[in-house]
């Protein structure tokens, strides 16, 4: 081995090293408490969690929601990006760019607004009954798979539009025309030319939300009740209410395999979205109010109902933490705000919220900046050395489930080394690094591959130890690049529910954690208030994201 | 350059976000005691009688779930509370057989000598008593037409109380559970095909108490498993009889709650206090009315309004602590199968 | 008989005239190449022929049928996109069939294979559009377009996206097989030697409007426009000064020197340019020019040559240096008049 290849194994190994005391090992502790009986490997852990049919419930109900929920997906999400892609009409940017916010809003915000907006006494139910002179509530959603369907829907929705959007509006428009020329009308383009383009961009976007549905846990977990539960939160459950740390562990292994086997079923698949071939031309649009009568309407009839799922939840939470009257009966109100920043201990959070508050902000600027120091070692080490192997070791935390790395580091926290560590919210860190440092690698990568190397050699031959080169040249490159990335892990940091969930402890909350608790107490203003601030928080992280992001593409024009 | 100034800042903060605080003494219990019961006059008169020391209620959940998560914080030896507040009867022997508690100094409990003896383990070994009452159905009078109002538990089958019950879930919640056993002391092994038949009449299972009645008073579902007392409340607090007992065939489930000293204590002194405060006179008056509870301590004065419409059923039913301690995991197995259609 | 005609098309976008009533006749059989240089408005013009956009004014006449308003699918014309636009998904046999659904399967099998045999790709159907060169693409979209039998073939610059060799090439075997074929086709290209090579009409179009049109070798060598000159090869343009006009020749003064030349519709006393191709100078006597510039190009020398503020391209077969002295002249019947105004 040569010296120079020497040093890049070594720069490899540091951050292996890391994940190897922060992840590995936890991971492996997990799978010790699931296989391992008084020293002896078994699988009879496995087997009795796999006989319970309550578990094999958990299993199935996780199936049929994800499937149901991608279904659903695709059929609100498709007309969004044909919307998009295919009429201008005013605020088409803005509704663009807010195909984006599910990427980071959080879902327990969304379930907060799902329950206000479409409980049997939310906003919506109170509407029709008051107007159609209803003695009992019409719309009975809440409770129920279809809740649960439907919020991962209004999440996921917009992902689907995305996909479409951006593979549609890239396709070379002369191949519909090609078609129409050659005798085949509107409706056979589409179907022959147009759709069968499309079909990648959809296949991995529908990959994509059946993958976050199989492993969302907010939603199910505050919509669900206690019959419609997923694996995500029967590991929670079993963990942190039943406590019965042994079927926990079991469970969380067939988790781990779940979510392993999806990302990379996922990873694998990803290789077909690319689109097939890039026009010149981009796709021509039509004005939306110039279309014919019937369109028009139909158009109405999808868009009404829509905006009612996109915008009722939220608007709900926004308008409820004003609106919902305070003790005193009076309306609208600052009280909530007041008790959402209040630093006395809450009995509902074990916290004062002020506390969570500060706790999410401190626990968020931690995590990204571990993550991007993270984030660029890891690139780093893929960028000197090409190994498949290495890149699945170093990005592996991406396969892994949240509530499985909350449970792994649980676990972790009770011995050596991790337990040196002095108090503080390490554990929610740790796991929050995580978590977002992928994303990290993922948004500073492609701009490093991209930069030319005879810029690195420029400045060596100028003098420039390697190190020098990388800080005076590589890094203010990459600048923008990083600052979009730590908005982005900023931001999942604030939203991170799960891993939360499992680390939480007296005196360690977070916003999300908050909102849940006080959605369970039913004290809606607070979780509304909290929601909010919670909304603002990382729509201002999202901002700078859009912003850099803009600017990013920029410098590199 | 940028960067690590940027994470030195974060590190700082978050080391300084944990505050070392002054001389603290925290107690678990359940939701509804923070939200309704005497939690608050318990802090004044124990902050009162203890200077310097602050009283920390911590109840993120209903009674079952914040014992789950003492027993969990034990196991992982997280920090934890140093008192328990809530244990409801029916869960002793989860408690016990985790050793939660240390064992109690009865001497240090003055007030103990109020509680009658019905109320009390023997030996009083590990906790004691605080409150008790029956668990039953209450209904919303308003939304639930008179005909429709379910005289027998097999009333509650009928096809036209569809999505109208509201029940918690015996993992995680007191009163959930004793509504388990409740049905179990009813029908014996019958119990499960009972559970099946009323499923479709359950509009959800909550995680515990506080959501459910919450649910109930907003008019999700006009009947919930709840406490033979909330006549009372009803008539005090909002003036009417809008939520009514129901007993069904004059059935309710009787319900003792108690307290303890949990083991990793450092405060030993300041708990047994705590214990002894909540079995003042002072306190166990306003759990009447606070905690829509019957007081522990018998010197402790019912108020009229409380006395004359809080229902005692006639029929208290209850099973042997021993034979649930023996039944209990295979119950709540036969249940979870239940409750997911198999 | 005009098979296809386009009477008096105009076509706007945003602020941009790209049709200018613009009209054009192409008889049966005829191969007519569209010519001008890129944004003059030939591809969208193809586009209207196609159905692809809908003019603002004007019509478009197929056999004497107004299809103006008549959707793409319903007309019989068949296009060859500038870039192919052969579906990535399809293999090249579903390509060149995807025109012939109505037919019945055995008509669809037939002709798909009569085709990519005309193309000489009856060895590639079953490939994907990505395993080909350009070149075979080429012949597939050529072959996809001419499978439903359309009534006017349209091809857009079908031979820009190969390199220069291939283009030769492949522009011998175009004509060929259009010739077999015997198909109305209009040609648009922005190469005047394609042009120049293929077609059996040329038209030139300039921002938007119709140049001149007429056969190649007519075009080529009489210009009516300072544009056309200049566009279709290389050209010699002296400002001249109109004397005298009798019987459609004009007496012209350039550079203190007297000629005659050709003219349509000059009158005395204007401005104008004398125009004539480099291969009509003829070296051995005439006015002695300097040579100012000579590029050897291999079959021949290209030079410069200079006298006062006259300046002349012409070819030569031998060697010549900067400096040596040539005289030359043009035949009188080489010499036209263009007039100034069309220098646009």
């Amino acid at each position: 081995m040569s010296p120079r290849r020497s040093t890049s194994w070594a720069l490899a190994l540091l951050p292996l090293a890391f994940l190897a005391v922060g992840f590995f090992a936890p991971l492996w502790e997990v799978l010790r408490q699931g296989f391992q009986d008084q020293g002896r490997w078994t699988g009879d852990f496995l087997r009795t969690v796999l006989a319970d049919p309550y578990v094999r419930h958990l299993l199935s109900f996780t199936l049929q929601q994800a499937l149901l929920s991608t279904a659903l997906s695709l059929l609100l999400g498709f007309p969004l990006g044909w919307l998009l892609t295919r009429y201008s009409f005013p605020g088409r940017d803005a509704l663009r760019a807010l195909t984006l916010v599910p990427f980071v809003l959080p879902p327990i915000t969304v379930a907060l607004g799902f329950v206000l907006f479409f409980g049997h006494a939310g906003y919506m139910n109170r509407a029709l009954m008051s107007a159609l002179g209803l003695a009992e509530p019409p719309l009975r959603l809440l409770y129920s798979l279809w809740a649960i369907v439907l919020a991962h829907a209004f999440y996921n929705a917009p992902v689907v539009a995305r996909f479409v959007n951006v593979s549609w509006e890239t396709q070379d428009p002369t191949l519909t025309e090609a078609a129409r020329v050659l005798g085949a009308g509107k409706l056979r383009a589409f179907l022959t030319v147009t759709a069968p383009a499309l079909f990648p961009a959809v296949l991995s976007a529908l990959a994509l939300v059946f993958v976050l549905c199989t492993l969302s846990f907010a939603i199910p977990l505050a919509l669900g009740g206690a019959q419609y539960a997923t694996v995500e939160v029967g590991v929670y459950l079993l963990a942190r209410v039943y406590v019965d740390l042994q079927r926990t562990a079991a469970l969380a292994a067939i988790l781990l395999g779940v979510s392993l086997l999806l990302t990379y079923l996922y990873l694998r698949g990803g290789g077909l979205f690319h689109t097939l071939s890039v026009g010149e031309r981009r796709q021509p649009t039509v004005p939306l109010v110039a279309r014919r009568r019937p369109w028009r309407l139909l158009w109405l009839g999808y868009l009404l109902p829509a905006a009612l799922v996109f915008v009722g939840p939220i608007g709900a939470v926004i308008a409820d933490s004003f609106l919902r009257a305070a003790p005193g009966g009076s309306s609208p109100t600052l009280h909530w705000y007041a008790l959402a920043l209040s630093p006395d201990t809450s009995p509902f959070l074990g916290a004062s919220p002020l506390g969570s508050v500060l706790t999410s902000l401190t626990v968020g600027a931690a995590a990204t900046g571990g993550a991007l120091i993270l984030g660029i070692a890891v690139s780093a080490a893929l960028r000197t050395i090409r190994s498949r192997a290495l890149e699945t070791l170093l990005m592996a935390p991406l396969g892994v489930s949240s509530v499985v790395l909350g449970l792994a580091l649980l676990l972790a926290f009770r011995r050596p080394p991790l337990s040196l560590l002095p108090p503080g919210p390490w554990p929610l860190v740790l796991a929050h690094m995580l978590i977002v440092y992928p994303f990290v690698v993922r948004s500073i990568r492609p701009l490093w591959e991209a930069l030319d190397p005879s810029l690195v050699e420029a400045a060596r031959t100028l003098g420039a130890a390697r190190y020098t080169a990388f800080r005076s040249v590589e890094l203010p490159l990459l600048r923008s690049g990083l600052l979009v990335a730590g908005a982005l892990a900023f931001a999942l940091s604030l939203g991170e529910m799960t891993a939360a969930a499992m680390l939480s402890r007296p005196g360690l909350n977070t916003i999300p954690l908050a909102i849940y608790q006080f959605l369970s107490a039913r004290r809606f203003g607070a979780a509304s208030a909290m929601a909010t601030v919670l909304m603002i928080a990382t729509a201002v992280a999202i901002l700078i994201w859009e912003r850099l992001g803009r600017a990013a593409v920029w410098e590199q024009r | 350059m940028r960067l690590a100034s940027l994470l030195c800042i974060a590190l700082v903060l978050s080391a300084a976000s944990v505050r070392t605080a002054a001389e603290q003494l925290t107690v678990y219990t359940y939701d509804s005691f923070v939200a309704w019961g005497p939690a608050q006059a318990i802090k004044e008169t124990f902050e009162e009688t203890h200077p310097g020391v602050e009283l920390v209620w911590i109840a993120p959940g209903d009674s079952s779930e914040m014992l789950s998560r003492l027993i969990g914080e034990l196991q992982l030896g997280l920090p934890t509370a140093d008192v328990f507040l809530g244990v409801a009867d029916v869960e002793l022997h989860r408690a016990l057989a985790h050793e939660v508690f240390l064992p109690l100094h009865a001497e240090r409990i003055s007030n103990l000598q109020y509680v009658p003896q019905r109320l009390r383990l023997e030996g009083d070994t590990y906790v004691v008593p605080y409150d008790h009452g029956y668990v039953t159905f209450v209904y919303d009078a308003e939304l639930l037409p008179e005909e429709l109002v379910p005289r027998t538990l097999e009333d509650l089958l009928r096809p036209e109380l569809k999505d109208k019950i509201i029940l918690q879930d015996p993992r995680t919640s007191s009163p959930g559970l004793s509504f388990l056993l409740w049905t179990i002391a009813h029908f014996g092994d019958a119990w499960d095909q009972f559970w099946r038949e009323l499923l479709p009449n359950v509009l959800t299972v909550t995680k515990g108490w506080t959501e459910s009645f919450e649910m109930f008073e907003a008019g999700e579902a006009p009947l919930v498993i709840s406490y033979s007392t909330d006549e009372a409340y009803s008539h005090i607090v909002h003036g009417d009889l809008r939520y009514r007992v129901l007993t069904p065939g004059g059935e309710g489930y009787r319900q003792v709650e108690y307290m303890g000293v949990v083991r990793t204590t450092e405060n030993t002194e300041l708990a047994h206090s705590l214990l002894d405060i909540v079995l003042s006179h002072e306190i166990q008056e306003l759990i009447p009315t606070s905690q829509w509870m019957f007081p522990a301590n018998e010197e402790a004065q019912l108020p009229e309004e409380f006395a004359e419409h809080a229902v005692i059923p006639a029929e208290s039913l209850s099973l042997d602590l021993e034979l649930v301690a023996e039944n209990l995991e295979k119950w709540i197995n036969e249940w979870q199968a239940v409750l997911v259609g198999r | 008989m005009s098979f296809l005609e386009l009477s008096r098309l105009s076509k706007r976008f945003g602020p941009v005239l790209a049709v200018d009533d613009f009209s054009l006749t192409v008889a049966q059989g005829e191969l007519a190449a569209l010519i001008g240089p890129s944004g003059c408005g030939k591809t969208t013009t193809l586009r209207i022929i196609a159905g692809l956009e809908t003019p603002d004014a004007g019509r478009v006449l197929l056999r004497g049928r107004d299809v103006t308003a008549i959707p793409p699918e319903s007309r019989t014309v068949g296009l060859v996109f500038q870039n192919y636009a052969l579906f990535p998904h399809l293999s090249v046999e579903k390509n060149v069939a995807y025109g012939l659904r109505r037919r019945p399967r055995r008509v669809r099998r037939r002709r798909t294979a009569e085709l990519l045999r005309l193309v000489g790709l009856e060895q590639h159907g079953s490939r994907r559009p990505h395993q080909l060169s350009q070149g075979q693409k080429q012949r597939v979209a050529l072959a996809r377009a001419l499978a439903p039998q359309p009534d006017v073939l349209l091809l857009d610059e079908p031979l820009a996206a190969l390199d220069a060799a291939l283009r030769v090439t492949l522009r011998g075997e175009l004509r060929r097989m259009l010739n077999e074929l015997s198909v109305t086709t209009l040609y648009v290209t922005h190469d005047q030697g394609e042009a120049l090579a293929l077609a059996d009409r040329l038209a030139v179009m300039h921002a938007g409007a119709l140049e001149q049109e007429g056969p190649p070798q007519g075009v080529y060598s009489y210009p009516e426009t300072v544009f056309v000159a200049r566009f279709l090869g290389r050209a010699n343009l002296w400002p001249a000064q109109v004397l005298e006009v009798h019987d459609g020749r004009a007496l012209v003064r350039a550079g203190g020197h007297t000629f005659s030349a050709s003219t349509r519709d000059a009158s005395p006393g204007e401005d104008a340019y004398l125009f004539f191709r480099p291969e009509d100078v003829q070296p051995g006597d005439g006015l002695p020019f300097l040579v100012t510039e000579a590029e050897y190009q291999g079959d021949r020398w290209e030079v410069r040559a200079q006298r006062q503020e006259l300046e002349v391209l012409l070819y030569l077969p031998t060697a010549s240096a900067p400096g040596a002295q040539l005289q030359l002249s043009v035949p009188e019947s080489r010499l036209q008049l263009l007039p100034k105004g069309s220098a646009r």
